[in-house]
Formats: structure tokens, sequence, C-alpha cells
């Protein structure tokens, strides 16, 4: 329940931040609508060629993720592009990559392509397939468009890449399936999926110049698939186990353990699904639940803060030979605890109650180990959350994000940093310290910081380019607008410099939030040893 | 078989679990932990992690290192108040516990516990472990030395948590530490806190000790005694109580340790009341004393002894003994007092206190009555007694000399008082010291002749003296008791004391035959006797120790022989008294200072014989031993009288020869001796009458320069010193001494003038030197033209010296004159010869001028023979060359007229001197004139004078 509370704090608290920003600079949005329009009136001005020869790719097979992808025209060089995981899953959700869009001199032109895509089971290391295609286009006057696309073959487990030459339509009706299967539409569901709002936004407005009619594609993030639904609308549980009810029943048994009803408690943690987000918390309370009072009676221990004491949960009467059942009974789902994610606050306390079990069976000396070990582990997670912290003081977390044009890869920059699935059992590294990245990337005010950096990362990379094309023309229009740019450059800045810095404060009271919960089992499993030391001594003063 | 079942059991349920319907069953934490690690019936279903194994009574030994270890890197975790708390509180106490375990004080490790104490207190004013937690802060502070930190804690444990089990204890301490502090005002109100809680507390006996002792440190004697009172009360034995030790032995050897400590420090609190006087004034104004109250008294004295307040103390027994007189201890407490005056050094208070004991507790004194005085009271009153007389002995000793009354008084008395003591104490151990301190007190008060008669008691009257080993000095002190009395006397009983000294010397000699002073006592007792006029017993003494074996010490018998030789001088037998100086003149060492005294006496009695040969007419053997006194004695002060006595003897004998070397040798040895001058004198006589005139006129020069004499009697010896020289045939020294007596006396003038004489003569006859005689007689004339004019009788015998010195001038410058041959030419010559015959007529003139006869007519025939000479020359003077016969002839002429005036004024001297006939004068000068005239007138005067004869008769 503390644990709950604990993190509730901290949600609460990231939110504060959030809100403070946006009292303090509600600019973002419109900055970015006013770079927007200035970017299409640019746009406008400099008329933008429309390329003759345009390259998509996209995916067709809901096996497999896409990876990687190389096109070469003739001998020019080759174009590569690495797909992050959110883009795979835009790909196979329809969504397509313009990967190329170039000026063809008319004539025939070979066109080599190669892709990669590997299965969807992340824990399969081999499951890597590779497919190429090889065409001979015939440029003419009016433009090509290209679309690969990744396929699952006829026979089972083959894949082949799929190539479609086709000249893209001046204006369709909406409503119609061509019209929702204009490459066009699909990139900009690709950007969109990806975060790339600015980008989708831009080639929206532009594409809705040549198409008035054309209607805007659902905005699917990636953000809006992971966030579950909200609790009401979920159905019985019994049902249709869901986060929800694993949550719902995860706080059900440690209400139900703090009214000393530890078999209904067992069984509401029972239910809790594992693998889990709540696993962890459930194993936890399961424990506690069978050695507390079953129905209600009055604890032997309460549960007032007693320092040292490993329990804070009631504990029933019991004779000693069924306490030391009930104890081996608590350490099965305890034990279940060990080697998971030590920043966890379950598996933190699970630690000091396993230490704490054996004590109370009189294994002192295994409980030594155990509390040792704990020490040991939450020791190293300090000494993680301080290099952090450290690395974050001196390098903002998302400096890397606007240091790649927003046209590469630049995703890569987070996906590259995420912790290693078990980072925990490795030591403590010159590497950048990311365990606290995921959990980070979860919250949402942190998505919105990282999403908004893009869109004036974004708008401001596009708004350069226009100017630099606008400073070739000799139009009053066109240095107005490069005056407009000027003037809109700093504030973009501004707000790229706030929201780096919205991200890492929210980083750091992440940190501080994980740091306080360590610390506080740290000092549960100290006295836990320095009780196991100092036994003796205690007894004999009063 | 049981193994085999539970087999089957098990794969039956393996089975039908896998069989369980319901396809693809979501896993959940129930579905997780079912089979793992549960057991069935006793069983495990599946393998068990070893975890749930648990190794049941592995115990981990206590490890209080390990434990504070992680207490303090909880600290060093920001944690809840509650947990810092009890971190703080465990590291703390395991800190404490560890040093109090280790027996050392781990300064570090104690200041670290301090330092979580005081966080502990600090941020968790409330923890209810704080009192412990105070304590323990006082103990850890206390054991590095903050002592009044750890005096805070402990106040604030007993002001916070008055009803801790830690406060009476803590209560204490804080006391104790205030106390150790000096901080006494403090420690009373904790010690008093402490009392508040009762007896039954185990710190209420020491508290109350201590309680006392914080009053008494603020010197709050009177408080004090309250609770040491109730001590000792309620820690003494019952039952009144007399004496300390026999109530200390009736309690355990701790408990009288305790008892000890509290009297001690009552008394010293009483000592500050007050003393003795204060407590006498306190029971009596209680109207009753504790049943201690003899402890009291005797812990007083002690705290005040123990204290160096000796007279203090001596007031307390004192005081005891004036509240309790005819307590049976009185002796005891007055003999205390006496003690603790004499530590004091309190000579006066001592004394008192003897003075008064003697009188309280000797035999029949009021305090025994009928009973029998105790052996050990009577000791102390006859030590008391003895003290007494020895103290007057010895102030009377110290006491200065102008004191002399009052020392003579102290002497008397002490005698008194050993007179006393052996009265008392007939057997007294020291009866024989006593009686010997007596006469020395007598001595020294100045009854010496009671000393010399109790020195002599002692010595030999008393039973078993003449054996005892101080009987010679006690004798000897006899002897000079009679000594001292003799000085001190005179006349008669002078010579009476002498006497009796001279017979205790004596008696000593007898009966102590081998005194180590036997040879020094009869030497005085001789020399007594020679002072008491008794040279023959003195001699006989003297010789008895001289002829002692063994030999007396070289110093006696120095003064022996001289007690002899003095004895032998006395009764004029100066011959032996001679031997017997020579004899200890012998003896002496060289730079021994009798030496000059004795050699006087040796020579006194050789003068002594000399004076006795002249008075017996012996000049010879006077002289002889005048002379011996020299030779014996060479540097006796009467040897120059004994010179000049023999030199006398000499002379008187007419024994020039010895006379003379007698005086010469006078002269040369005593030259400044008051009688020198008149040894010159005696040896000019001798020489003079031994016809030694260069002796003599020698002698005479030496009497001349002596400047003491008178002008005339130094002319004189000049005189005759010259003409003694001149007798002597010594004509240069003879000159010498005349020219010395013309310098210094010309006048008067006839001696004068003689002596001018005489040197004329000298340089004439002697010294064949005319320049000299001319001088002295130009000197004559000279002296006498200075002499007044006119015939005078006194200077007769000077003019006629001067007169013939002028004479012998003129007749000088005549032959002169008459030496000069006149040549030519004649006009140069001519006028030298006549400007001779001038000058030298001018000496004749002044020759003839003085009227004697013979003078004037030897003057005046020299003035003819000049005169007649010049015309003799004249008329044979050089003829000029080439003159013819008749020119010859004519000039011849011419001559004779010239030269014949000048051979008229010759005949007219001639007729002058012949004219003195007339006067009745006749001489040789006449006469030559008479025959010149004859010679130049032959008519005239060619006859001779018929009265030569007669006159050459008569002359």
């Amino acid at each position: 329940m503390n644990r709950l509370l604990a993190l509730m704090a901290a949600v609460l608290l990231t939110l504060g931040s959030v809100l403070t920003y946006a009292a303090q600079a509600a600019a973002p949005e419109t900055v970015i609508g006013e770079a927007l329009a200035l970017d299409l009136a640019a746009r406008r001005l400099t008329g933008a060629p429309q390329a003759g020869f345009t390259v998509y790719i996209g995916s067709a097979a809901s096996d497999r993720w896409l990876r990687e992808v190389w096109v070469q025209v003739d001998r020019q060089p080759m174009t590569r592009y690495l797909f992050s995981q959110a883009e795979s899953e835009a790909l196979r959700s329809g969504g397509l990559h313009l990967l190329l869009a170039d000026t063809l001199t008319p004539g025939q032109h070979r066109v080599r392509a190669q892709a990669a895509a590997v299965g969807l089971d992340p824990r399969r290391n081999d499951d890597r397939s590779r497919a190429q295609v090889e065409i001979v286009i015939d440029q003419g006057e009016a433009p090509i468009e290209l679309e690969l696309s990744w396929a699952t073959a006829a026979y089972v487990g083959n894949t082949a890449l799929k190539a479609a030459v086709r000249q893209p339509t001046a204006a369709a009706d909406p409503a119609s399936a061509v019209a929702a299967s204009d490459p066009r539409l699909r990139a900009i569901r690709f950007l969109d999926a990806t975060g790339r709002r600015y980008r989708a936004e831009l080639a929206f407005r532009q594409l809705q110049m040549t198409m008035p009619s054309v209607e805007r594609p659902l905005r699917v993030t990636y953000s809006a698939a992971a966030t579950p639904a909200s609790l009401g609308s979920a159905g019985p549980c019994e049902a249709a186990p869901s986060l929800s009810c694993d949550r719902i029943n995860a706080t059900l048994g440690y209400t139900l353990l703090d009214q000393s009803q530890g078999l209904k408690a067992a069984e509401a943690f029972r239910r809790v699904r594992a693998p889990g987000p709540y696993a962890t918390a459930a194993l936890l309370g399961l424990g506690w639940a069978l050695l507390a009072p079953p129905d209600g009676e009055a604890a032997a221990e309460t549960a007032a803060e007693q320092p040292g004491r490993a329990s804070r949960h009631p504990l029933r009467t019991m004779p000693p030979k069924e306490r030391d059942a009930a104890i081996r009974a608590a350490l099965v789902p305890w034990i279940e605890l060990i080697g998971r994610d030590p920043t966890d606050p379950a598996v933190q306390e699970g630690l000091v109650a396993i230490a704490w079990a054996l004590s109370t069976l009189g294994a002192q000396v295994q409980a030594q180990d155990y509390y040792n070990r704990a020490i040991s582990q939450l020791t190293e997670v300090l000494g993680h959350i301080d290099k952090a912290k450290a690395e974050l003081a001196t390098t903002p977390l998302l400096a890397g994000v606007i240091a790649n044009t927003p046209s590469e890869a630049w995703h890569w920059y987070l996906a590259d940093r995420l912790p290693d699935p078990r980072w925990w059992v490795l030591p403590i590294s010159a590497a950048p310290e990311t365990f606290h990245l995921e959990a980070l990337l979860q919250q949402p005010a942190f998505r919105e910081r990282l999403m908004t950096l893009r869109d004036l990362h974004e708008a401001k990379a596009s708004l350069l380019e226009q100017r630099a094309r606008l400073t070739t023309l000799a139009s009053p229009d066109a240095g107005a607008r490069v005056a407009d740019i000027d003037r809109l450059l700093p504030a973009l800045d501004a707000g790229i410099a706030e929201q780096i810095g919205q991200a890492d404060r929210l980083a750091l009271a992440q940190l501080l939030a994980i740091k306080k919960q360590t610390q506080q089992t740290l000092v549960e499993a100290r006295f836990g040893l320095a009780q196991l030391y100092d036994r003796v001594a205690e007894v004999t003063t009063p | 078989m049981n193994r085999r079942h539970a087999l089957l059991v098990l794969l039956a349920v393996a089975l039908a679990a896998r069989g369980a319907p319901g396809a693809d069953p979501v896993a959940t934490v129930g579905s997780t932990t079912e089979t793992n690690g549960l057991e069935r019936n006793g069983r495990f279903v599946v393998r068990t992690p070893s975890i749930l194994r648990p190794g049941i009574d592995q115990r981990v030994p206590p490890n209080a290192l390990a434990a504070i270890a992680q207490y303090d890197r909880i600290l060093e975790i920001p944690t809840s108040a509650a947990n810092r708390a009890e971190a703080l509180r465990r590291a703390a106490d395991l800190r404490v516990q560890r040093a109090d375990i280790d027996g050392e004080i781990n300064e570090p490790v104690l200041r670290r516990a301090i330092a979580l104490y005081q966080a502990l207190l600090r941020e968790s004013p409330d923890h209810p472990y704080n009192d412990r937690a105070l304590y323990q802060l006082a103990r850890a502070q206390q054991a590095v030395g903050e002592v009044d930190a750890a005096i805070a804690s402990l106040q604030a444990l007993g002001q916070r948590y008055p009803q801790s089990i830690r406060t009476p204890d803590g209560v204490f301490r804080a006391a104790e530490l205030l106390f150790q502090r000096n901080r006494f005002a403090e420690a009373e109100a904790a010690y008093r806190q402490v009392l508040a809680l009762g007896p039954s507390t185990p710190y209420f006996a020491p508290a109350q000790y201590k309680f006392g002792w914080s009053l008494v440190r603020q010197e709050r004697y009177a408080d004090a005694t309250a609770p040491f009172f109730a001590i000792l009360d309620r820690e003494l034995p019952p039952g009144t109580l007399e004496d300390s030790q026999q109530a200390l032995a009736a309690l355990p050897p701790a408990r009288a340790d305790a008892v000890r400590d509290v009297l001690n420090v009552t008394g010293r609190a009483l000592a500050a009341l007050g003393g003795g006087r204060g407590l006498n004034e306190r029971f009596a104004q209680a109207g009753s004393e504790p049943r201690f109250a003899t402890l009291l008294y005797a812990a007083l004295a002690a705290q005040l002894l123990e204290r160096q307040r000796h007279h203090d103390a001596a007031e307390v027994d004192l005081a005891f003994v004036e509240r309790h007189p005819q307590h049976p201890r009185a002796p005891e407490f007055e003999a205390r007092a006496m003690a603790a005056y004499q530590q004091a050094g309190s000579a006066e208070m001592l004394i008192a206190a003897k003075r008064r004991y003697v009188e309280r507790y000797a035999p029949g004194s009021g305090y025994w009555g009928s009973a029998t005085p105790s052996a050990e009271v009577m000791t102390t009153v006859r030590d008391s007694l003895t003290d007494l007389a020895r103290h007057h002995h010895a102030r009377a000793q110290t006491r200065a000399d102008r004191d002399g009354e009052a020392r003579r008084r102290d002497f008397l008395t002490a005698a008194d008082g050993y007179a006393r003591a052996l009265a008392l104490f007939p057997d007294h151990p020291q009866a024989a010291e006593l009686a010997l301190a007596q006469a020395d007190a007598l001595f020294d008060g100045g009854q010496l002749e009671a000393a010399a008669r109790q020195y002599e008691r002692a010595a030999y009257a008393l039973p078993g003296s003449r054996t005892a080993s101080q009987s010679p000095a006690t004798a000897l002190a006899a002897v000079q008791a009679w000594q001292r009395l003799a000085n001190e006397s005179s006349g008669a009983a002078k010579s009476a004391a002498l006497k009796e000294s001279v017979r205790a010397s004596l008696q000593l000699a007898e009966v102590f035959p081998t005194h180590p002073q036997w040879a020094l006592i009869l030497t005085r007792a001789a020399g007594d006797l020679l002072a008491g006029n008794d040279p023959d017993g003195a001699s006989t003494v003297a010789s008895r120790v001289l002829a002692a074996r063994p030999p007396a010490a070289a110093e006696l018998r120095q003064q022996l022989l001289g007690m002899v030789a003095d004895a032998r001088y006395r009764q004029k037998r100066f011959a032996d008294a001679e031997a017997a100086y020579g004899e200890l003149l012998a003896l002496l060492p060289a730079n021994d200072a009798q030496r000059p005294p004795v050699a006087e006496r040796l020579a006194a009695a050789v003068y002594e014989q000399a004076l006795a040969a002249r008075a017996a007419g012996d000049l010879a053997g006077a002289a002889i031993a005048f002379q011996r006194v020299g030779v014996r004695v060479p540097d006796a002060a009467i040897r120059a009288a004994a010179d000049y006595d023999a030199a006398s003897a000499y002379v008187e004998l007419q024994d020039w020869t010895r006379a003379a070397d007698s005086l010469e040798a006078f002269r040369t040895r005593f030259p400044e001796h008051a009688l020198a001058l008149d040894a010159e004198k005696k040896l000019a006589l001798v020489y003079t009458r031994n016809s030694q005139p260069a002796r003599a006129a020698e002698v005479f020069g030496r009497i001349a320069q002596h400047e003491t004499l008178s002008t005339d009697l130094r002319r004189e010896a000049l005189w005759l010193s010259a003409n003694d020289y001149r007798r002597a045939g010594d004509s240069r020294a003879a000159a010498l001494q005349f020219e010395r007596y013309v310098d210094r006396y010309p006048q008067p003038l006839d001696q004068a003038q003689q002596a001018r004489r005489h040197l004329a003569d000298i340089a004439s006859s002697q010294l064949r030197d005319p320049a000299r005689l001319r001088f002295w007689l130009q000197s004559i004339v000279d002296a006498d033209g200075d002499a007044p004019a006119g015939p005078l009788a006194a200077d007769a015998l000077a003019r006629r010296i001067a007169a013939e010195a002028s004479l012998e001038l003129g007749q000088a410058g005549a032959a002169q004159a008459s030496a000069l041959r006149l040549g030519l030419p004649l006009e140069k010559s001519l006028p030298m010869r006549r400007t001779a015959i001038e000058r030298a007529l001018r000496l004749l003139d002044r020759a003839a001028a003085y009227g004697l006869a013979d003078v004037t007519t030897a003057a005046t025939h020299e003035r003819a023979t000049v005169w007649r000479a010049f015309a003799r020359a004249i008329v044979q003077s050089e003829r000029p060359g080439g003159l013819s016969a008749e020119a010859l002839e004519q000039y011849q002429l011419l001559l004779e007229e010239q030269a014949n005036p000048f051979e008229e004024k010759a005949m007219q001297a001639h007729e002058t001197n012949l004219a003195y006939l007339r006067q009745g004068v006749w001489n040789e000068w006449v006469r030559k004139s008479s025959l010149a005239l004859s010679e130049i007138a032959p008519a005239r005067y060619g006859k001779n004078v018929r009265l030569e004869d007669r006159y050459d008769a008569m002359h």
C-alpha cells in the first residue's frame, strides 16, 4: 500500500511540474502553429519542386517487423534506412515510409532494393529474414511512385519484397478506398504513428493544397496504444483479465491485508497475472497475507512503525511450529521476487522480507547472507541512481534528440539508450545510465515533453531549410518571410531548451523517488542485519 | 515402502495438474506459486530451492562492531525520525558498551557515542529511551573527561525523568562529579536530592556521608555535623563509647574504615567550629553530649594534629580535661596535649603543660586522692620534672649574655629541678647524669664554688664514680670551675681559688693518672703556682711533667720549660734562666711566635748577668757579658743598650782599641739609634786619645754633618776634623775640610782667617801651588777688607793675618817688579816696571797700614828695596848701540841723574824704618834698613846701631 502511495506521489510530483510548465510557457503549440503557417507560406513562395520519382516502403506481413531497407537507383549512392520499433509497428499497421524523393532523367532506370525483418518474438535473435527486388522503370514526363512492400510469400515462412510502380493521383475522393490507400496519406499516417507530428501536419496541409477535400487520417500514436482503457469500461476480470484487473486485485489485496483479512487478501493477490506490471506487488502481498490473521482478528504485532522490524503488516499469533510453517509458505512467493528489477518497491521489500523470514526461522547465517545481498544490491542501485543523477546534471537527457536532423533516424537515440533487460545484474559501467528511461517513457508528461521537443525541432529544421531557399529568391515577399523566420527562430530555440529542461526535471524527480524508496529499504535491511549482530546485546539492556 | 508410495502420489498429482481443463490458462501469481515449494501432506510437491530449507539454529555470533557499522551506515541515509533515533541510540549504546567491555577508554569511540547521543536527544527529544540515553551520555562524557558535560547530562536526567530507575544512580553520580569538581553547593543539592529518595535507595548512606562532606567543603561546618552525628549514631556500636580504637574494633573492617573517615571529617568540622572550646560550649548549651562525645574530642584533636594545628589539638585535649577533670582518661588527654605542644615545637606551652602535669598528677596531688598513681603517670611526672629542669637549663644556655640575671636564675632553677628529681626519684637511672647536670647548672648559674664541689662530688664521691666513664671529665670540670672562680675573683679569694684549683688539679693527676689532659692540667697548675708567686712549687710541678714518660706534647714541654726558666729568672738565677731559655729556644720551631719573646727573656737574662758584674766592679767581665747579649740574641731589643754599655765599659777601662771596635760596631749596627751620636762622640774621643788623628778627623767630619747638633758644635767639629787631618798630614783632606769651614762659617773671623791662612800655607808648602797661595792670600785680604775698619782687639789675630798676607802679596809684587829688565826702548819698558812697582807699593802700603810694627817695618824695608832696585836698574839699563864714549858717558850721567830720585826714595824709606827705632822697635827689618842705609850713605849711616845686640838679646 505504501508503495502505491509512493508511486502516486511520484506521479503527482511529475504532473505538478508539468502543470507549472504549462502555466509559465504555454507557447510551444502557438510557436509550432506559427512555424507551420510560416513554413507553408514559404513553401508557397519557393514552390518546392514536385519530385519526379518517389519511393515508399511499407509492410504487409503481420508476423514480421521490418527493420532495415536499402535502395539504389542506377549507380547512385545507396539510400538506407533503419526502423525503430515504433516505425516498424507503424509500417505493420499500414503506414508508408517515404524513402526517396528524387528527380530522374527521362528514360530507363534500374532500381535495386533490399530489406530485412525480424520475428515478433523479441527473445529470438535468430529469427531474421532478408528479401530483395530489382526492377527497371521508365521515367517519362509524369511523376512515378514506387511502393516497396514486405509481404509474406505464398509458402509458409518465406518472405518477399514486392515493388509496385504507379503514377500519383492528383485529386481523389477522400471517402474512396483509393484515397485511403493513397501513399501520401499512408505516409502521413506513418509520420503520425512515429510521433513526427509536425512533419505529418505539414505533409497533410500540403496535400490539402492539392486535395482540399482530403481528410486527416486518425492519429494513432504509440502512446495512445499503450494507454490502458479507463477502469470503468473494463469488462469482468474473471472473463477477460486485464491490466486494470491486475491493478484492482493488487490494491484490493493490500487493503484486505491492512484489515487483517489474510485469506481474502491472498486470494486477491493470487488473481493478479504474472508476469505483469502488478505481479511483484502481488507476490510480495501474498507472502504477507499468508502470515496475517486470516479473518480480521487482532494482530500479534501492530503495524506501528517500529524501526528495524521488517514487517509492516499485521502478523497473526501462532504457535512456533505453525509460525515457521507460515513463514516458509510466505517465502514461496517472495523468492519469486529474487532477481527482478531492484528499483521495483515490491522487489526491494521482498529482499528484506526474505532475510527477515530466515532470521525469524532461526537461520541467522542465511539471514545474514540475504541481508548482505539486499544491502549490496540496494547499494548498487543507489550507485546507479547517483551516476544517473550526475550524468543528468552534465548532459541533458534529450540532448541527443536535437543532435541529429529530423530526417534521420533520430528516434534511435532513445531506442539505443533503453537499458539491458537485466541491467541490474551488470556492473556499473562507463556507459550512460538508462535504467530509469523505460519507466520515464511510460510517463505521459515525459512523453508529451518528448513529442513537443520533436515538433519544435522539426519545425526549426524545416524553417531553416525554407529560409535557405528563400534567400535565393529576390522577391520582397521572400525577404519578408526570411524576416519572419528569423523572428520566430529564437522562440523555437527557447521552446526547445524549455522542453529539454522539463524532461530533465521529470527524470530527476523520478530518480529521486526511486532513490528515496531504495534508501528506505536499505535502512530496513541494515537494521535487520544490525539486529542480527546486536541481538544479544539488545537483550541484555533494558 | 513409504518412498514408493510418495512417488506414486506425486506422479498422480502431476498428471492431474497437466490434465486440468481450460486450455491456455492465464498465468497468475496464484498459479506461479501454487506448486512452488509448497508441501502437501508433509511432502514437497516440486524441488525446493535451497532457500526454502533454512538452516535452523545457525546462529550468528553477536558482533557489536558489525552492528555499529550497520547503524552508522543507516545514519548516513536519509530516513524517518524513528529509524534515525533507533540507529543513533543503538550506535551509541554499543560504543559505550564496548568501552565498558574493553575496559579501556577509546576516546574517539566514546566521543562518537557522545555525538550520537546528543544528536538523538536533539532530534528526538521525546524518545522513550532518552533517560537511558542521558545516563549513557554522561558515562561517555565522564570517560572522555568532559566531566562538566557529564554532570549536566546527569542533572538533566534527574530533572526530566525523576521517575526513571536510573535517576537515583544518575543524580548520585552527578553529585559525586560535582563534588570532584569542587562545585560543592551543587553537589550538596544533588546529594540532598538522593537523600530525599529515602533510606531504601542504596545510595542513601554514601549520599549522606558526601552530603556532610559537601557542607564541610563549603565551610558550613555547623550544618555538616548533623549528618555526621547521624551516621556515627547509626554506625557505631551501642552504648557510651570512651575509646575510638575499641569502638572501631567492634565493627567489621570496612564499616570501621567508613566510621573512621566520618570521625575524621567530623573532627575537621568541629575544628572549624571553634575546636575544643567550641565543643565544650556546644555540649554545655545542649545540656548533654552524644554517647560518643569522647570519641569526638579524640577525633577533633587527631584532626587538628594531622593539620599541624598542634596548639588547637592540645587545646581540645585540655578542653576535655576541663570538662571532665576526674575522667580516668584525663591524664592521657593531658599527656596528649603535651605531645601536641612538643610536636608544635611550642616550648613555652609544653613547659607550662608539664608544670601543670606535675602539679596535677604528682604523687599526693588531689587527682589521686587515696588512689595510687599509675606507673605510666609516674613516669610522665618524672620525665616532666626532668624535662622542666632541662628546659630551664637549655633556656639559660640560649639566653644572651646581656640577660645575665635571668640566665643565672634559669640555671639555678634548673639546678633546683635536678635536685628535686634526684630527691623524688633517688633510684633514678640517670642519677649521675642529673647530678652532673645539676653541677653544670650551678656552674653556669654562677655558683662556681658549689658547682666545683658538686663536680668533685660527682667525680669522686658518688658511689662508683671514680670508675665511671664520665668521671675524668667531671673531675676536669671541677678544676675548670675552680679556675673560673679564680679568674672571677680577686685578692685573697682569687688566691684561695687558685690554690683550690691547683689542689683539684693535683688530685685529678693523682686519681686519674691516665687522664688525657693530665699534662695539660698540671701545666696549668704549674702556671697557677708561678702566678701565685711560688716559683719553687711551679718549678717542681713543671719538672715533674717534663720528666713524665711518655713525654708531654712538644707544646706543653715548651710551656713547661718556659715556666722553669721564668721561675729561675724570678729566683734571679740568671745563668740558669739563660740555660733554660736557651733550651726552650732550641725546642721552638724557627717560625714559632714564641721565639721572639723567649729570646728577649734570654737576652734579658744575659744582660742581667752583665749588670750584676758591673755592679760588682768587674768592668771587664761586664763588658764581655754585655757583648754576649748580642752574641746569644743578635736581634734582641736590648742589644743596642748592651753593646753601648759594653763600649762604655771599654772606654772606662781606656781600652781604646776594644772601645773603638765596640763603638764602630755599634755605629754600623745601629746607625739610627738614639745613642748613635753619643757613640760617635765617644769614638772621636777614643781616636783622639788613641792618637789616631786621621780616624778622629773622620769621626769629627761625620759629627760636623749631624744636623741635629747646634751650629757651634758642628763648626767646632768641622774645625777639629780639619785640624786633625792637617795633623795627620792629610793635606788634601785638611784643605777640603778647611775650605768647607771657610765656606760654611765665615764668622768668627779669627778662625776663618786662620783657616784661610792654613789653606795658604798648604798651597804654599804642601801643594806648591803659587796661584792657590796667591788666591788664599788675596782671600784673606779680601775677607779683612770686608771686615769693619778700626783696630779691634778681638780681631787682632785676624788683622795680623791680614797684614801678613798683604805684606806677602806686596813682597811678591815687588819681586815681580824687580824682575822686569829695563831694555830698549827704555820709554816702553820703563813704564811697565813703574806700574808693577806702584801695584806692589799699594799692597805694601796696605800691610803697613795695619800698624803692626814688624809688618810695617818689613813693608817699609821692601818699599826701600823696590825703589833702590829701580834706581839701579835705570843706571844699569841697556845702552843704545853706536854711542861714542863721550855720548855714552853723557848717557851715563843722564841715567844717574834720572835714577837719583828713586835712590832718594829708597833712602827715605829706610830712614822711615830706622825711625821706628825711636819708638823702641827693633827687628830684622829695622836692622836691614840700617844696613842698607849704611850701604847707601855710609857717611851718614856707616856705623852699626848700638842697641842692636840688646835688641837681639831681647828677641
